[in-house]
């Protein structure tokens, strides 16, 4: 028998144990060599035998342990990368962030090094895409940076699907694949031919069951047009809640749609202009106003438009019903209807109101400007006659940079940090790299000395400034002001701009 | 001088490593200078006077007048860092400073005298008495005989009543065994003892890998009683199975081999109470393979050992044994610098005839540092192999799996040379080289 047969005898042996098979005798191997070796040891009791038999055959075994042959071949290798692998110093600086970093420095990271033409190296692939994995905020960014050696790699880890691109056919994976999968084929198809993805998506609708109806509809959102209207329009009739709520939502962004279409002609009758009358009212140029009315009803079309009657804030079922009509169409309908720019138009609605029923109606064309991306809108909707600075959050994002900035530091002049509200708001919403002088300004804005409450109030503002200030300025600044303030946000501009200097 | 990620394989923790990062910029350092000797800097902390930081250019020695018991500390650590991203921002001083001289000074003394110390014949006055040599020596001797006559008499209680009952005595059992071996001062023993415990919850194939050790530890016994009469290279080998390693002046005292020596790679493992750094090297013209070992008790941090992925030529001097591995670097001739490529092995059956070879000559060898050339990291179904251009493949070990990514994603998928440490059963990656650059990959145990 086989040196290893011999072995697993033995070991069969040594499982029950000697006194209970006291005449399991070697039967001895092919080899005599090893069986002289083993004969050596007849005269010792049968468990030192056993033990010194076994150690004569485990050495026999372990010294002549070949390799052995794998059916396994490798994965197709890896297209060839064109990306110059970055600078030491920046793979040291992703190394650190990826340990214990802010995510979006890791995001910043990658844009910089993008902007510099070069790429994470490979061997760090696998922790960048952990990464990625468990911060769901920056993961675009990241993927953006991945390149054909990522998308390679991560198509061989179901952990990383999510950066693994949609492979050669998307219409098999996408009768065979994930839930998770199909959704990524459908964005990604989407981005590129709109129609070819509907038309995808429409192979096999009926079938689907209804969560994944759902995400389905909320990944058409990626290159919606009015070629997708009839569809959307269809789902409108969907059995399920979530696919006619997330149908409503993408059609109240198409103006032409049906939906927009039959929602003005539900609002306008509600909204009645009234010109400013008299000698004394033409005297002080007085503005028109509107009456506005609430509607009366919920019926059965508009709870398929999305629609219902059943407020879930403080407000009653009318004012809360007009507020969702309001959300459901795209703003700029109302400037074009009416002839005036969004900010005459929402101070003719005011001035018709009482307050309390402004502050229902205003988040309305809050969303409505948010989820159409209307600068216009959210412009006026910030001023403070609008709003105030309730508003200035969600929507100041929408700005471009250079508007937002110039509103910042037009806010800044009015005085220092702690005691600024609306600049505090504008800043943290001003999420892009600052320029210098944006950052040399709110710097200069923060007191030099403040009381407990101010310090914290500032770090935590001052934590999320710290991300997007410029951060060869910002070292300078505080260098000139001769480094007075110390904390994690001043280690954050540090970090920064080691981080800039590594793609210098 | 050392690349980043060699840095990074010198921090004690990660937590050191990312202090570390934190200071590899000039604003933290007053000063940061360097000559063919040493590099050294000024960095200011919280005090008013800022700490004296000074790196030994040959070897990776640290001196810094910081407080921290971290060992090397973040401030070594953020010199190091800086020097290798920015090397223009420390500037190429003619005179050391006295602070940075003297320390120098003080570590060439020391290396003399370690070397004299081992080259000298013990001093007359200060020799033992022999015959209370032999005294102690025969002592311990009979302990450690009574020692192994119970470890035998409980192995051979095993195979009688069954590995299958062996299998179910209390950990307290393996573990009252191992003490009584302690206590003969054969604690190499007691650690094999002490490793057998886990292996009968360790899965399917448990009885024949627990037979395996068991008959390794009754190849010991047989081994230690017929001690006298083997040629003292075998004898040494047995002695260092028991647990009685030579002392290192006695081991300097030995001839050296000189050669240019590549670092494979370095794996840090928890070992009984200690942690026990594994820095493997082959010499390029000797094509020996020599294993440097650094302990450390409790939270105390490892000394670093040369960095992974770099080349010095250097004398080691070898621990006697039928086939020497554990060696202690008596001396450096030549700065490091890195590595392009591995001296090894072409294919895994190559490797393992190293193994082999380590083997026939001393049977209680557990581990073997190795680099291969051209091997792809391939999964059979949950488990990673490393397979070679021959298709030939062995398996890497479970706790290795990041550095299996690693390798992939270095690669893309193309063969690459990998340096690992193989125990008999599965390779556990250290390092790779692709495209001419050594990347150092995490061992899973390291923590």
């Amino acid at each position: 028998m086989s040196a290893g047969e011999a072995w697993e005898r033995i070991v069969r042996v040594a499982l029950l144990g000697t006194e209970r098979q006291p005449a399991a005798e070697d039967a001895g191997t092919d080899d005599p060599s090893l069986d002289g070796a083993v004969a050596a040891l007849a005269d010792r009791p049968a468990e030192a035998r056993l033990l010194g038999t076994a150690a004569l055959l485990d050495a026999w075994r372990r010294a002549g342990r070949r390799a052995p042959r794998t059916a396994v071949r490798p994965a197709e290798p890896a297209p060839e990368s064109a990306a110059r692998p970055c600078s030491p110093l920046a793979a040291r600086v992703l190394r650190q962030l990826l340990a214990g970093g802010p995510p979006v420095l890791v995001a910043e990271w990658m844009t910089l090094a993008a902007a510099a033409g070069v790429g994470i190296l490979p061997e760090m692939l696998p922790e960048v895409l952990d990464f990625a994995r468990r911060n769901l905020h920056v993961r675009d960014a990241i993927s953006r940076m991945l390149g054909a050696r990522g998308a390679w790699l991560a198509a061989l880890n179901p952990a990383w699907a999510f950066a693994a691109g949609i492979g050669e056919d998307p219409a098999a994976a996408w009768e065979t694949g994930t839930a998770e999968e199909r959704v990524r084929i459908l964005r990604h198809l989407r981005a590129s031919d709109p129609a070819a993805a509907l038309a995808l998506l429409q192979t096999t609708w009926d079938a689907e069951p209804p969560a994944e109806r759902t995400r389905f509809v909320e990944a058409l959102g990626v290159g919606l047009g009015m070629d997708d209207e009839p569809f959307l329009e269809a789902a409108l009739d969907d059995k399920r809640k979530e696919v006619r709520a997330a149908a409503a939502q993408l059609l109240a962004t198409l103006p032409a749609s049906r939906l927009v279409k039959r929602m003005m002609e539900r609002l306008l009758p509600l909204f009645t202009r009234r010109e400013p009358e008299g000698l004394v009212a033409r005297i002080r140029n007085a503005r028109p106003r509107f009456d506005v009315r609430m509607p009366e009803k919920c019926d059965r079309g508009m709870r398929r438009d999305g629609i219902d009657d059943r407020p879930r804030t403080g407000i009653g079922p009318r004012g809360w019903m007009l507020r969702q009509m309001i959300g459901a169409v795209p703003p700029s309908l109302w400037t074009a209807h009416w002839g005036m720019d969004a900010a005459a138009f929402l101070d003719a609605v005011r001035a018709g109101m009482e307050p309390e029923e402004w502050a229902t109606l205003v988040p309305g064309w809050t969303h409505a400007a948010l989820h159409n991306r209307d600068v216009e809108w959210a412009e006026a909707l910030m001023r403070p006659q609008s709003g105030g600075v309730d508003g200035i959050t969600g929507l100041a994002p929408l700005l471009p940079a250079e508007r937002l900035e110039a509103l910042a530091l037009e806010r800044l002049r009015e005085g220092h940090l702690t005691g600024n509200q609306p600049a505090a708001l504008l800043l943290e919403a001003a999420a892009h790299p600052w320029s210098p002088a944006l950052t040399r300004a709110a710097l200069g804005a923060v007191p030099a000395a403040l009381s407990d409450r101010e310090r914290v109030v500032l770090a935590s503002w001052l934590s999320v400034y710290a991300l997007f200030m410029h951060p060869a300025t910002a070292v300078a600044v505080l260098r000139e002001q001769g480094d007075p303030h110390a904390g994690p946000w001043v280690d954050l501009l540090h970090l920064r701009h080691t981080l800039h200097q590594a793609f210098e | 001088m050392w690349t980043a990620d060699q840095v990074f394989a010198m921090a004690p923790d990660p937590a050191s490593a990312r202090a570390g990062q934190g200071l590899a910029t000039p604003r933290k350092w007053v000063l940061l200078a360097r000559d063919a000797r040493a590099l050294w800097g000024e960095c200011q902390g919280s005090g008013s006077k800022p700490y004296q930081v000074i790196v030994d250019a040959a070897e990776p020695a640290f001196r810094c007048t910081c407080p921290s018991r971290k060992f090397p500390c973040k401030h070594g650590l953020g010199l190091l860092f800086l020097y290798a991203s920015q090397p223009d921002l420390v500037t190429e001083e003619a005179a050391e400073p006295e602070w940075v001289a003297a320390w120098l000074a003080m570590r060439e003394a020391r290396a003399e005298k370690k070397v004299e110390k081992a080259a000298a014949p013990p001093a007359p006055e200060r020799a033992p008495d022999p015959e209370a040599q032999a005294k102690r020596a025969a002592k311990r001797e009979e302990r450690v005989r009574a020692g192994l006559d119970d470890l035998e008499q409980w192995l051979h209680d095993g195979v009688r009543q069954g590995l299958a009952t062996a299998g179910q005595r209390p950990r307290a059992d393996w573990e009252r065994v191992a003490a009584r071996l302690v206590d003969a001062q054969a604690a190499g023993a007691a650690r094999r003892v002490r490793e057998l415990a886990a292996l009968p919850d360790s899965g399917e194939g448990w009885p024949g890998r627990l037979l395996e050790r068991m008959a390794r530890l009754q190849l010991l016994v047989d081994a230690a009683r017929r001690m006298d009469a083997m040629p003292e290279p075998v004898a040494a080998d047995v002695r260092t199975a028991l647990g009685w390693t030579a002392r290192q002046e006695e081991v300097l005292a030995l001839p050296g081999e000189r050669d240019t020596w590549t670092v494979l790679g370095t794996r840090a493992e928890a070992e009984d109470r200690l942690r026990v750094q594994r820095t493997w090297l082959r010499g390029e013209g000797t094509g020996r393979t020599a294993l440097l070992l650094a302990f450390a008790a409790g939270g105390q941090p490892l000394e670093p050992g040369p960095a992974p992925g770099s080349r010095f030529d250097a004398e080691l001097v070898f621990y006697p044994g039928a086939h020497p591995l554990r060696a202690l670097l008596r001396e450096r001739t030549g700065a490091p610098e890195p590595v392009s490529t591995l001296p090894g092995a072409a294919t895994l059956d190559d490797a393992l005839g190293e193994w082999s070879a380590a083997l026939c000559r001393n049977p209680w060898t557990e581990r073997l540092g190795v680099a291969v050339h051209g091997v792809t990291p391939v999964r059979d179904g949950g488990r990673w192999l490393l397979r070679d251009e021959a298709g030939d493949a062995l398996p890497l070990a479970r706790a290795a799996d990041d550095a299996a990514w690693m390798l992939l994603a270095a690669g893309g998928g193309r063969p690459v040379q990998v340096a690992a440490e193989w125990d008999g059963v599965e390779l556990v990656p250290l390092g790779a080289v692709v495209d001419g650059r050594y990347a150092v990959l995490p061992s899973g145990g390291a923590a």
